[in-house]
């Protein structure tokens, strides 16, 4: 027994001097490889009774792991030292001025944002402004003040994240469309309202034509007069400034959201030449948009008397308005940062969408 | 919802020269989108009708025989395996290079033992024509070899598949799709009444609906009808082709049937087998603690908000959504009690939510079905048992109350040109309305108006509104233009959104590639880049990897970046400008922009020397940012303290004054072991940038006709000294002299000496000072060169250097 402690109070007397992880490995193999005193010391019970055995197998398991728990603390006490050491030798004086001028190329804005801003700025000729709301939402926003109440069936369409509740507070979500807005904005200001509402959105849906976070823009237009040719002339506007097509065929056809009544989604005409889009010709139709007269209940939900106040919403996916203008074919690229997909379809900051040439 | 056109016109009688093309079109604009028609005939045009003249069987194979087959034009020979070949038999024909519709493999040329046949002989599960065959498929024998085999089979029958609103709940059904097709003029409804069967026993089942006030609505009808002496066999073909045409396997006739009544009528209904049953039959709220083995096998713990169909002893069917398995039909069974009943959207909704069980029932009676087709629906279902399984059926048993009040309301019918810009008569809109089977009291002024029971989505005039637009067709809306009446141009964006741009334009010019990431990240990287926040975390996330909401823009850039280096994509930064999520407030959620570099600073180059990208140029990325939002660089200030995840000795936080606006650095010497890289990068928060003032245009007027003055000093200073305070120390000591201007400070050269005891920097600076009024004298400029030497050794006490 007191072989064994002798053994164990030297080496743990040895790892106590050791300075460097070089060191420390050394030191490791020596003691615990397998001509280590370690390992010597464990092969030697192959010769001893049972009994013995048991009782110095015991201790031999003892001292292994002392030593092996030895080794680990020093391995991290250097490692914390060689950081210290580290943070030390590297200090630098951040407060140097930085350095002159532009030695570098420009890099590229993201193929979302500038989608944003081409749809953005058509909007301003129509004297809308942006408004813009939280990506963590409440029930009432997302859901129950446009017209969708809890056993609604369209609320299993949305695939709502929820947000782990912590304080036994309201349980939040992250919003699944930018519809919110419209809520948040009749509620804050007076009609008439003519906005605008880009955002990220979040629905629990992971595969090729879904992210779980992807960008919307909603619209909305409240004023005495408004009626739903209003909503299908503007849109057919933005859809030809968009796309960059004069007679757009659109179709307007009757669909369903809880919070629009009458409801319709938009289709505009395309062709597909090989694994291309071409926009505004040909027999096939793609649905772009949705959109409707803004719900009663909705107006009610925010204290606006629908008998005096009327109007309509409308909404589009940044992404997938980016993908037919740009043709962009997978929606998992977009996150991604592969700096070749970025430089690709990426925007210089100098053609801003403000600024075009007429074609002649 | 799927139906084909031979099913869809057992309900409408379609005007002449109808298409699929006309339908689907019609529907679409209904409201009722199409997402495909489809034509299993199609697959099979290029299958032919053949005969067989000749047998012989294969010299390798036992089991092989060698046929010649008469395609009409020529005499083909074919290697077949079926066991039903036989001279003279007409028989399917698949030539060289068809695609097989149940492999969907091309048929090549193949050598089978030693022989090569021309083609192939086809079985009906080959052709997806049956779930399983035995043998090739068995023509009559006035088939015309040589012919296409779907020209002359008439299998030729569309397939509509239809996108369905959850609103519509009178389409889950064929009926219902056919009832819109009529009302625009496509065809006549048929009539789909059976003989009333008055049964002739009474049933030994009895109904009881049990339930208290706060539940009453989830069940209002019930009946009940008991059959006996029936033999539940294999479906008759039509059923098991109406079945098979939308995909859904053919069981039993008495389950086929129930499937069947669901497609066709929206009707669901339930079978028990009556010998399974224990006593009457209860609709109740189930008990805490009482369990169901459900069709599907799986079983179910129910509650108290779960409306169930329980027998003497137990939960036998959740109501609406799913029937149970110990009282299901098998072949054996010659006795059932069949069950319809008219449970409440809610109550269905609730149960097949909180058992997550989905099925065509729940799907129907959640959007609603017709309370005024309870009763109809069992009569057509006990015609259909009866012609097809036989037996004797008793009287019927209900409970409850099966008079469903239709809800009226008030229609104006000058609300169409109100809400929708469009003028129709009023003669037109009563018109639609009667054929959409709403009936109308008042035709004076307001329309008193008696909703359809089928119609669960009508609920106010706006809905009235949609009706008669969906009808007369969308593409009747006469497009205008939104009246503007501004007179100037509105300022589209908001300050934060302005500061967005702004910052995300400096950074792209500074080399930076805009990344869009998820607004997610790990637990473990919410523990790196946080400190004192409590992390928001997702119930039900896509993935570990997904599962809190970022404290910090830079995890995901730096993960996005390191996925570029592994494929060897080096040398460049990426920058984002978005939300990062402090807690569940408004407030909370902090508009910030943050970029990141590393390795060089540009490709290799001839005439440019490559470089490692340093502090200094996220710093700089982050000053160019806030000098293009309008701050004063000199404002700011730099402190040491950073968060934990910079290099305590390479990073800075940067105020103005007391609000920290963001940092810059290194990240710590731990994450760049983690990483495998050194990463320098800034954070900011954008919204504590303050606002631009606008009205700050006019400056101040300087005269820059004198030469300006060039003195450059070099001072020795401690190893700690900070570069920055000897060059505030210069411009203090410029403070007194009003008659000049300080241009410029150009710090051009940094030498530390870090061997000698004595750890000294010695740092040198080029100064530009503009004289204001007249020209330096010697004196004078001696004077300013004493200031500054004095005023920094007084500050930083650092020495000029001889």
């Amino acid at each position: 027994m007191s072989d064994t402690k002798e053994i164990e109070d030297k080496i743990l007397s040895e790892i106590s001097k050791i300075k460097s992880l070089k060191e420390l490995q050394e030191i490791k193999i020596q003691e615990l490889g397998k001509k280590g005193r370690v390992s010597i010391l464990m092969r030697s019970l192959s010769d001893v009774s049972s009994e013995e055995k048991k009782i110095l197998g015991k201790s031999y398991n003892e001292l292994r792991v002392n030593i092996l728990k030895a080794f680990e603390s020093k391995e991290l006490e250097i490692r914390d030292a060689d950081i210290l050491n580290r943070i030390e030798i590297e200090k630098l004086d951040v407060t140097l001025p930085v350095r002159p001028g532009n030695d570098n190329d420009e890099g590229k804005i993201h193929p979302i944002s500038r989608t944003i801003d081409n749809i953005i700025d058509i909007f301003s000729n129509f004297n809308f402004t942006v408004e813009t709301g939280p990506d963590i939402e409440n029930d009432f926003h997302n859901f129950t003040a446009l017209n969708i109440p809890d056993d609604h069936p369209a609320r299993q369409d949305h695939d709502t994240f929820y947000i782990s509740n912590q304080d036994n507070q309201e349980r939040k979500l992250l919003r699944t469309h930018t519809s919110p807005v419209q809520i948040r904005t009749m509620i804050n200001k007076k009609p008439p309202i003519r906005i605008i509402a880009p955002g990220r959105t979040f629905r629990c849906d992971d595969d090729a034509t879904h992210s779980p976070m992807f960008h919307q823009i909603e619209g909305l237009v409240i004023d005495k007069n408004i009626n739903m040719g209003h909503l299908k002339g503007l849109l057919r506007a933005f859809c030809e400034e968009f796309f960059e097509v004069s007679n757009l065929p659109i179709r307007f056809r009757p669909s369903f959201f809880p919070f629009t009544e009458p409801s319709a989604e938009i289709d505009i005409g395309y062709n597909k030449i090989g694994n291309s889009i071409k926009i505004g010709q040909g027999s096939d139709w793609l649905e772009v948009m949705g959109c409707g007269m803004v719900h009663p209940n909705v107006f009610v939900n925010c204290n606006l008397d629908p008998e005096e106040w009327q109007g309509f919403a409308f909404g589009l996916g940044v992404e997938r308005f980016a993908m037919l203008k740009y043709g962009i074919s997978d929606l998992r690229n977009f996150y991604e940062g592969d700096i070749r997909w970025l430089n690709h379809y990426g925007f210089s900051t100098t053609n801003s969408p403000n600024f075009d040439f007429k074609e002649d | 919802m799927k139906f084909s056109l031979s099913w869809i016109s057992e309900h409408i009688k379609f005007i002449p020269d109808i298409t699929a093309e006309i339908i689907g079109n019609s529907l679409t604009n209904l409201g009722l989108e199409v997402e495909s028609i489809y034509n299993p005939a199609d697959k099979l045009k290029d299958f032919i009708i053949a005969e067989i003249i000749e047998v012989n069987s294969h010299p390798n194979a036992d089991k092989l025989s060698i046929c010649k087959v008469d395609l009409g034009k020529k005499i083909v020979s074919v290697v077949c395996g079926a066991k039903n070949v036989r001279k003279s038999l007409k028989v399917v024909f698949a030539p060289l290079g068809v695609t097989i519709p149940s492999s969907g493999l091309v048929l090549k040329k193949k050598e089978i033992r030693g022989y090569t046949g021309e083609g192939m002989l086809c079985s009906a599960e080959e052709l997806c024509l049956e779930e399983d065959s035995d043998g090739i498929i068995e023509l009559s024998n006035d088939a015309p070899k040589g012919h296409s085999y779907s020209d002359w089979s008439g299998i030729s029958d569309p397939i509509f598949e239809i996108g369905l609103t959850p609103n519509r709940g009178d389409c889950t059904s064929v009926k219902g799709i056919a009832r819109e097709l009529a009302v625009i003029g496509l065809g006549v409804l048929k009539d789909s009444g059976k003989t009333k069967i008055n049964g002739s026993f009474k049933s030994p089942i009895n109904w009881n609906i049990k339930l208290d006030q706060e539940n009453e609505n989830a069940c209002t009808y019930v009946t009940g009808r008991y059959f006996k002496g029936l033999k539940n066999i294999e479906s008759p073909n039509w059923l098991k082709n109406r079945l098979n045409s939308i995909g859904l396997k053919p069981i039993s006739a008495l389950v086929d049937l129930t499937n069947f009544l669901t497609f066709d009528l929206g009707r669901p209904l339930h079978v028990f087998d009556a010998n399974k049953l224990d006593g009457n039959l209860c609709i109740r709220m189930a008990n805490k603690g009482e369990k169901i083995k459900a069709l599907d096998n799986k079983y179910y713990n129910l509650n108290n908000n779960i409306l169930i169909i329980a027998d003497d002893s137990s939960p036998v069917s959740i109501a609406g959504v799913m029937g149970g398995e110990e009282s299901s039909c098998d072949e054996n069974t010659t006795e059932v009690f069949l069950e319809s009943a008219y449970f409440s959207s809610r109550s269905v909704a609730a149960s097949g939510r909180s058992l997550n069980i989905i099925s065509d029932a729940r799907y129907r009676f959640e959007r609603g079905v017709d309370p005024n087709f309870v009763d109809e629906g069992i009569n057509i279902m006990t015609n259909l048992v009866l012609e097809i399984c036989g037996g004797e059926v008793s009287h019927e048993v209900s409970s409850g109350d099966n008079k469903f009040k239709k809800k009226q309301i008030e229609y104006d019918c000058s609300k169409v040109n109100k809400i929708g810009g469009v003028n129709i008569d009023k003669i037109d809109q009563i018109n639609i309305l009667e054929k959409l089977g709403f009936e109308i009291e008042d035709k004076n002024q307001k329309l008193k108006v008696s909703i359809p029971s089928w119609r669960h989505d009508i609920a106010q005039e706006v809905d009235i509104v949609e009706e008669q637009l969906r009808i007369k067709g969308y593409d009747q809306l006469q497009e205008k233009s939104l009246d503007s009446n501004y007179s100037l141009k509105n300022k589209i964006l908001s300050f934060d959104e302005y500061r967005n741009r702004i910052t995300s334009e400096t950074l792209a010019k500074r080399g930076l590639y805009e990344s869009v990431t998820f607004s997610f990240l790990s637990m473990k990287d919410f523990k790196m880049y946080s400190e004192n926040i409590k992390p928001l975390i997702l119930d039900n996330p896509i993935s570990e990897d997904l599962s809190v909401m970022r404290p910090s823009l830079l995890p995901n850039l730096i993960n996005n970046f390191i996925k570029n280096n592994n494929k060897g994509l080096k040398n460049y930064g990426l920058y984002e400008v978005g939300a990062v999520y402090l807690g569940d407030q408004d407030r909370d959620q902090v508009l910030s922009s943050a970029g990141i570099r590393s390795g060089g600073i540009l490709e290799r180059h001839w005439a440019v020397k490559q470089r490692e990208a340093d502090i200094y140029d996220a710093k700089k990325d982050l000053y160019n940012v806030l000098e293009a939002n309008g701050i004063n660089l000199n404002s700011l200030s730099i402190v040491e303290d950073v968060p934990k995840w910079y290099h305590p000795g390479r990073a800075g936080s940067i105020k103005l004054g007391k609000t920290i606006l963001g940092y810059f650095g290194e990240l710590h010497p731990k994450y760049s072991d983690i990483y495998g890289m050194r990463i320098v990068c800034f954070e900011l928060f954008q919204n504590r940038i303050p606002r631009i003032n606008k009205n700050k245009y006019n400056k101040e007027h300087i005269s820059y006709s004198l030469m300006p003055l060039k003195r450059d000093f070099a001072f020795l200073a401690d190893i700690n000294t900070l570069s920055e305070d000897i060059i505030s120390s210069i411009k203090d000591s410029l403070d007194s002299f009003t008659h000049v201007k300080l241009l410029e400070i150009n710090l051009f050269d940094v030498y530390m000496d870090k061997v000698s005891s004595t750890k000294h920097k010695s740092i040198a600076v080029e100064i530009i000072i503009q004289p204001l009024e007249k020209t330096l004298k010697d004196i004078e400029i001696s004077d300013i060169s004493n200031a500054i030497i004095n005023n920094v050794k007084k500050e930083t006490n650092s020495v000029l250097r001889n």
